[in-house]
């Protein structure tokens, strides 16, 4: 069976085929078992879906969505929180990506003409190794947990809207 | 003649709180149903119920009846289940669905002799819900959206924000998927 006589009979389960075409596979059901064996064993599936047990929504559901509901809404003021946590984060790594904070001495080494080095056994290149400070990597740790979350609920919100757009 | 649903959506956009209490009485069950197909656990599925209906009450200002009610309704909680899927850090999907639904499976297979009408039934359903749950899932949000709320190709496109054709494609997919699993349970 081609596979697009095999997706034709789930088109025709659903209601979805044109009545021409429909009254053609219909034909064609007729004249094949084998064809109309995979209809009913694909149709079957829908039935065994419809049965599948549900369970009563729980008793206190409606209750926790009214205090929900009547709790201050974090809505609106998540979107502004979410740009601030995306702008700290974008903070953060903008000083981590700076060359590192160094005695005075080493900067004014840095941004000079470098005098000429009166040990020649030291690289000309070769400012100390960058090491990262423990606090900023935490707060680089936590910069990029927190937008994570925020960004996703900002992306929700925007589902929101496009959802209303198009409902 | 608009429907009853939509009659209610109205009412609550222009005031009317017991409106909503309605909707939530009429579509809590199926929407909780839904959504734990969608995500697997069931605490989990309470939560994004909450998050549905709380999205409904802040949209109310905004609702237009263009489409159906439960076409809007679930493409609100998709939407909620998805956002719960790609969370960074979360536990694999349907991983405890799989398990309980293995485990009961396996359980029933156990004690093979009484096997009566509702033990196979029973057994029937939870192979059906570990292969709901292993399906992909957009092939899984169409199947159910298609086969057991009955939206149309064109609702289910507008609900997944895809094309009729690749519903088309993604709710044969999901079928012949599960028949294939439910003909291996009969002939096991």
């Amino acid at each position: 069976m081609s596979p697009e006589l095999d997706e034709k009979l789930s088109a025709l389960l659903d209601g979805e085929l044109a009545p021409a075409e429909a009254a053609a596979l219909r034909a064609e059901l007729a004249r094949s078992p084998e064809l109309a064996a995979r209809l009913a064993a694909l149709a079957s599936v829908d039935e065994a879906l419809r049965g599948l047990p549900s369970r009563p929504v729980p008793a206190g559901l409606r209750a926790r969505l009214a205090a929900r509901l009547a709790a201050p809404t974090p809505a609106r003021p998540r979107r502004w929180l979410a740009a601030a946590a995306l702008a700290a984060a974008a903070a953060a790594l903008a000083l981590l990506a700076l060359p590192r904070t160094e005695p005075e001495e080493t900067r004014v080494a840095e941004t000079e003409p470098a005098p000429a080095p009166l040990a020649p056994s030291a690289p000309p290149e070769s400012p100390p190794a960058p090491v990262p400070e423990p606090r900023a990597a935490e707060a680089l740790a936590e910069a990029e947990d927190l937008p994570v979350i925020e960004v996703l609920d900002v992306l929700a919100e925007l589902d929101e809207l496009e959802e209303v757009g198009s409902g | 003649m608009v429907d009853e649903d939509v009659r209610l959506m109205l009412a609550f956009r222009d005031g009317d709180d017991g409106a909503f209490d309605a909707l939530f009485e009429r579509w809590a069950g199926r929407v909780l149903r839904f959504l734990e197909r969608m995500v697997g656990e069931a605490s989990v599925a309470e939560d994004l119920v909450q998050e549905t209906f709380a999205r409904v009450w802040r949209a109310r200002a905004r609702y237009q009846p263009e489409a159906r009610f439960s076409t809007w309704l679930f493409t609100i909680a998709g939407n909620a289940a998805r956002n719960e899927l790609r969370r960074p850090f979360r536990r694999a999907p349907h991983e405890s669905m799989d398990e309980e639904a293995a485990g009961a499976a396996l359980a029933l297979a156990a004690d093979d002799p009484p096997a009566d009408a509702v033990v196979d039934a029973r057994r029937e359903g939870a192979g059906l819900e570990a292969g709901l749950a292993a399906l992909p899932a957009r092939q899984r949000e169409a199947l159910w959206l298609r086969a057991v709320e009955g939206l149309s190709y064109a609702e289910v496109a507008a609900a997944l924000a895809t094309s009729e054709k690749s519903v088309k494609a993604l709710i044969h997919r999901a079928r012949v998927a599960l028949a294939r699993g439910m003909k291996r349970g009969e002939t096991r």
